[in-house]
């Protein structure tokens, strides 16, 4: 994909006013190829439409974001996915990443912030943003289950501690390299690496890591 | 846990209920012999446990309850058994009444086991263990299952895991009663049963006691049943009044949302054409509502997390900049913490004169290792150390508060690629 070829989104959000905004906010740079509200059309537009990254709202009607990354993952398709919610709460983000998205960031950024973070995801990288470096960070540092046969969360190195705790502060990759002595893409490697800890294999393991901290109800029928 | 090998526990299950049916054939057999019997019944018993024992104990564990239907089942088995053992005329459980003894008191609890006729094993002061036991255990299991059932019936279900519910496994959701209705009063009948048994041989001799005793006994069990009922009523009022409770509270909501974002949104409306006062506008009710939805308004001051926030939101409103805020952790606020607060205020002040524009983040980290917070711009720079002496902002009121709170603050700034601000405070306990 050249760089200024424009990006082909799919935005999946319920309210219509919001996917009209995104889409003239967008009408520049990326070709809107397909809308959606709620997870089963979502999963059906994405499969049509084979878009280059998919703008996932966290909120949705009927399972929310995380449905829609477990039903593309279930049809074995996986687009890049860049989350999106006006929620501040952890326990809504920290489990996108963990169903499949490579990125986060919160309703009221800027246009080209958003631009910027549609491409690093389009191109297979993560973007995190401060906040989310700053839940991941929270979500490694909580206390570890005691049952062993519970998977827990791999500890991070402490390289991978700092380059999240700078993501949190507002650095940028680059700048990050440079205080940190290392090369921009080493600190995207770490980054990468931090992602794939997150996110495990099994729809299992998420189901029991978030029920286990409370995150959702686990039902016993 | 649920991936059973059906396959060969079938086979397993199936040869040991062909044993236990050869030793009831065996049984039936007139003048058979008791130690045939019982040797294919064992036979059959140690299959049954040896290879249903892990699948039992797999769901149990998921539904609790099971239990008492299983100690119900194994006593009516246990009867069917002795009866049939007695029938085939096994030596070993000859009925032994006494014939001739003097009209025995009142209460007289000496009584025979029902199935077998023999008297009861075990006793305590006279007082036969096996059937008083078993019957507190049915009436106390029936008692719990009613209860859960009415309690699911209404509602009342925890959505969490509690202690409650892991004994009897009750869904979050109701329409499934029945499952633990049934039982729980099949259990106090069992109950009921075993009592009257028990005083129902003193009808010979004491017709009038007993049948006194009879109609108590039928009473407690009705209250068994109906009790839960009853508190199942109480308890309805309270949810009616939760739910006024919770109209009140939607009617506050709306009052809330009226004052302040319908407001705010009136003011955009005729502030349209002045995009920079929408945006100051949008963005400060932004910030009012996050901390009312997250009912940090009447604690705003109790908490470093709530007094940075409102020191931000106060800092954009003042100065007119955008600043991301993220906060992990909190603590309570307390006369240092304060100090840290106002040092990071002059800190996004300074950031926001010297970076007009530029985005600002603000990282508040706070855990064991005390607090951290972060100030950084994406504005010019400048060389720290050519700051003249007598421009004191940074130094005074940033560093020299930090220092004197038995904190630190640390100003890091390349030209061209902005500025940091580092304050960190460590927990109390270590300062002294």
């Amino acid at each position: 994909m050249s760089a200024d070829a424009p990006l082909r989104v799919v935005v999946v959000d319920d309210h219509q006013i919001f996917r009209a905004g995104v889409r003239s906010e967008l009408a520049d740079t990326c070709e809107i190829v397909g809308e959606a509200g709620t997870p089963a059309t979502a999963i059906t537009t994405i499969l049509e439409a084979k878009p280059d990254v998919v703008l996932l709202d966290v909120h949705l009607p009927e399972g929310g974001g995380v449905a829609v990354l477990d039903g593309l993952r279930a049809a074995e398709v996986n687009p890049p996915v860049l989350a999106l919610s006006v929620s501040d709460a952890s326990e809504d983000v920290v489990p996108m990443i963990r169903a499949g998205a490579l990125g986060y960031v919160t309703k009221t950024i800027e246009t080209d912030e958003l631009i910027h973070a549609l491409r690093m995801v389009a191109a297979g990288d993560a973007y995190f943003s401060p906040r989310l470096a700053a839940f991941v960070l929270q979500a490694f540092s909580a206390p570890q289950p005691k049952q062993s046969d519970e998977p827990g969360l791999e500890a991070l190195t402490p390289r991978e501690r700092e380059v999240l705790h700078h993501l949190a502060r507002g650095y940028a990759y680059k700048q990050i390299a440079m205080r940190l002595g290392i090369s921009a893409r080493t600190v995207e490697s770490h980054v990468g690496a931090v992602l794939r800890k997150l996110q495990l294999n099994s729809r299992h393991e998420v189901t029991h890591w978030a029920a286990s901290r409370g995150l959702i109800d686990r039902e016993d029928d | 846990m649920r991936e059973l090998n059906l396959d060969r526990s079938q086979t397993l299950l199936a040869l040991a209920c062909a044993a236990m049916l050869a030793a009831l054939a065996a049984a039936l057999v007139p003048g058979g012999r008791a130690a045939i019997v019982i040797a294919l019944a064992v036979l059959g018993s140690v299959g049954v446990f040896a290879h249903m024992a892990p699948a039992a104990v797999a769901l149990f564990r998921r539904r609790p309850s099971l239990v008492l239907v299983a100690v119900l089942a194994a006593m009516i088995i246990g009867w069917v058994v002795a009866v049939v053992l007695k029938a085939s005329g096994g030596g070993w459980l000859q009925s032994s009444i006494p014939s001739g003894a003097p009209l025995p008191p009142f209460p007289n609890l000496d009584s025979y086991n029902f199935a077998t006729g023999t008297p009861w094993p075990w006793r305590l002061g006279g007082l036969p263990l096996i059937p008083l036991v078993l019957m507190l255990l049915c009436a106390a299991g029936g008692f719990v299952l009613n209860a859960d059932a009415v309690r699911v019936q209404l509602g009342y279900a925890q959505p969490r895991r509690s202690s409650w519910r892991l004994l009897t496994s009750t869904p979050t959701r109701g329409g499934r009663i029945a499952v633990r209705a049934v039982p729980g009063v099949a259990l106090v009948a069992t109950a009921a049963f075993i009592g009257i048994s028990l005083v129902s041989q003193n009808i010979v001799y004491h017709p009038t006691q007993a049948m006194l005793a009879i109609i108590v006994i039928a009473a407690i069990s009705a209250l068994l049943i109906a009790g839960p009922v009853a508190v199942g009523l109480m308890l309805r009022v309270d949810i009616d009044k939760e739910g006024r409770a919770r109209e009140e509270e939607r009617q506050r909501f709306a009052a809330h949302l009226h004052d302040s974002v319908l407001q705010t949104l009136a003011l955009i409306q005729r502030q349209a054409s002045d995009p920079e006062a929408v945006a100051k506008l949008a963005r400060r009710q932004e910030h009012a509502l996050r901390a009312w939805m997250a009912g940090e308004t009447d604690l705003s001051s109790a908490t470093v997390t709530g007094a940075v926030r409102d020191m931000v939101a106060e800092v954009e409103d003042e100065q007119g900049i955008k600043v991301e805020l993220t906060a992990i952790g909190d603590v309570k606020l307390d006369d240092r913490s304060e100090e840290l607060v106002a040092a990071a205020r002059e800190a996004l002040r300074n950031a926001a004169r010297h970076a007009p524009g530029a985005p600002v983040n603000v990282f508040l980290n706070i855990n064991g290792h005390g607090i951290e917070l972060f100030v950084r711009d994406g504005g010019p720079g400048f060389e720290f150390d050519a700051v003249p002496p007598e421009r004191r902002g940074l130094r005074d009121a940033v560093i020299g508060r930090m220092s004197l709170s038995g904190g630190s603050a640390l100003v890091e700034s390349t030209p061209g690629e902005g500025t940091e601000i580092v304050l960190k405070l460590p927990p109390s306990g270590r300062a002294r």
